[in-house]
């Protein structure tokens, strides 16, 4: 009597475990570090995405989905850290040796009118910085930002929306305004490529 | 559209640079190793489970994290019968303090047992488990292994910690209303002669070996090393690492006991594991890198053999034991 063969063989599995890891590291590696303060930690938070990603590879929806969802993983991993999680993953030794040499600098430490952006910027609420520098850090759509909150498309739209009406309005309020605020030069396709991702 | 673009290019304007030159690459080396081990730690927890696993060595932290391509011993450490430790002492063993809707569990006394503060969690109404294992130094009352089903948070050692492998962790923070059960193993100081159950990296500050990177010696110089220490090997482990049927590495490997004197002096350490306060595992080889070998090999079948799975077909026994944990 023949066998049902297993919904996902496991050499499946490690096959999309790894196509996943190398199309999203990169990615998620940078979301990661440009939202803590310490290089280091960014490595134990990545091992914990990953490990997470492949317990549960069989969860992982189809492709298009399937690198948002990641980000999904890893907004819950950095929320856990933020609560105080601060934990050793012990198979990230190595790559926090590594990334030890990283450093992260932050434009709003280094340029006066970023600063004065940034400020602003502080003053929204913690969801709406997050539905913005998701969209505009890791350059997500609103279809992709429903997924890594887990909420519906239709409601990521709308929190972006507002969250982006909110930012203007605030910028007003301080006295700037975003003509003003705009890049000096506009970065080529810069909603395709977040600056510090480098893949 | 055009204003919603004008919104994210200002806050783009906000975004860190980062700057480290291998850190995104998920080609580069340390990125690389990550990915075969998270593979590799769920084949080892497998096998930690597997009931014809003939030696109850069990490492409470994954050891290959220090160094490429060696070997990780199990990640789950613990058999289910409470470790027979000294009797339980008068001082509390445990500091067990309730923060703003989390319990935060902490071991103040890693000698003494902790049966009797299963009921202090029962009036919490939270289900903990909570064991004692004999660890190596740096691993004395920190936490080896917690199983918690997620939403559990760790408290960390104050200050520096220099510990390279997970040896930080003092203690858990637990959310009052946690639905699952937790299982928390601290690690304890041995008695006299005792085996560890947990280990931490063998090197690192405070450990036995803190003085001397036995990894990279040929047997006999490691040998001699640990005589002038009053050490010796306990017990020798052969690893290999396997390739798929095409040729790749499968970031799965499996490694078996070699007696001590089938050793040859001039075969080479590749990585060292603690065992007890006198005594350590080492992983050996005759070449100075770990050997790849293909899944079909006679070697790899008798690896697999050794570790456990069944040898009529070790590239499918590998496969299953490389699959993802079932229901986690």
């Amino acid at each position: 009597m023949p066998r049902d063969a297993p919904a996902s063989a496991p050499e499946d599995s490690v096959t999309r475990f790894e196509a996943l890891y190398d199309t999203c590291y990169g990615d998620v590696l940078g979301y990661l570090l440009r939202r803590l303060d310490h290089p280091e930690a960014a490595a134990d938070l990545v091992a914990d995405v990953f490990v997470t990603v492949w317990n549960r590879i069989g969860d992982v929806p189809p492709a298009p989905q399937a690198r948002p969802w990641v980000f999904g993983v890893a907004r819950r991993v950095l929320a856990n850290h933020r609560r105080g999680a601060r934990r050793g993953n012990a198979l990230a030794a190595r790559l926090r040796l590594e990334l030890g040499a990283a450093a992260v600098s932050r434009p709003d430490w280094e340029d006066q009118a970023v600063a004065d952006i940034g400020r602003v910027f502080r003053t929204l609420s913690d969801k709406d910085q997050e539905v913005l520098t998701l969209a505009a850090w890791e350059a997500l759509d609103p279809g992709q930002i429903a997924v890594v909150l887990g909420c519906a498309r239709g409601t990521a739209r709308v929190r972006l929306h507002r969250a982006r009406g909110r930012f203007a309005r605030a910028l007003r309020g301080a006295g700037l305004d975003v003509a003003s605020c705009l890049p000096p030069e506009p970065p080529p396709a810069a909603r395709r490529t977040p600056k510090g991702a480098l893949r | 559209m055009r204003a919603d673009e004008g919104i994210d290019r200002v806050v783009g304007r906000l975004a860190p640079r980062v700057e480290a030159p291998f850190a995104h690459d998920p080609a580069g080396p340390a990125a690389r190793e990550l990915r075969s081990m998270i593979i590799r730690q769920s084949k080892e927890t497998t096998m930690a489970g597997n009931p014809l696993r003939r030696r109850s060595l069990l490492i409470g932290i994954p050891v290959a994290a220090g160094l490429a391509g060696a070997a990780v011993v199990g990640t789950a450490l613990v058999s289910p019968s409470s470790p027979a430790g000294p009797p339980a002492a008068e001082a509390d063993v445990l500091a067990i303090s309730e923060d703003g809707g989390y319990l935060d569990v902490t071991v103040n006394d890693p000698v003494a047992d902790p049966v009797e503060y299963a009921h202090q969690f029962e009036e919490y109404g939270l289900d903990v488990d909570l064991s004692l294992v004999p660890a190596s130094p740096t691993l004395v009352g920190r936490i080896v292994m917690s199983d918690a089903g997620g939403g559990i948070e760790v408290i960390e050692a104050p200050g520096e910690c220099a510990a390279t492998l997970g040896g930080c962790a003092i203690g858990v923070r637990i959310p009052l209303d946690h639905p699952d059960p937790v299982r928390l193993v601290f690690g304890r100081a041995p008695a006299e002669g005792e085996e560890y159950r947990s280990s931490g990296l063998v090197t690192d500050p405070g450990e036995i070996l803190e003085d001397a990177d036995l990894a990279g010696m040929r047997v006999s110089e490691a040998r001699d090393a640990l005589a002038e220490r009053g050490m010796r090997a306990s017990d020798y482990r052969y690893q290999v690492d396997f390739l798929t049927s095409d040729g790749t590495p499968s970031g799965v490997g499996a490694s078996r006991v070699v007696a001590g004197d089938e050793v040859p002096g001039d075969w080479y350490v590749h990585d060292v594991v603690g065992t007890s306060d006198d005594s350590v595992l080492l992983f050996v080889g005759p070449g100075t890198e770990t050997e790849q070998l293909p899944c079909d090999s006679p070697e790899a079948l008798d690896a697999a053999e050794a570790a456990g799975a069944p040898a009529t077909a070790a590239c499918e026994s590998l496969d299953t034991m490389s699959s993802p944990v079932p229901g986690s």
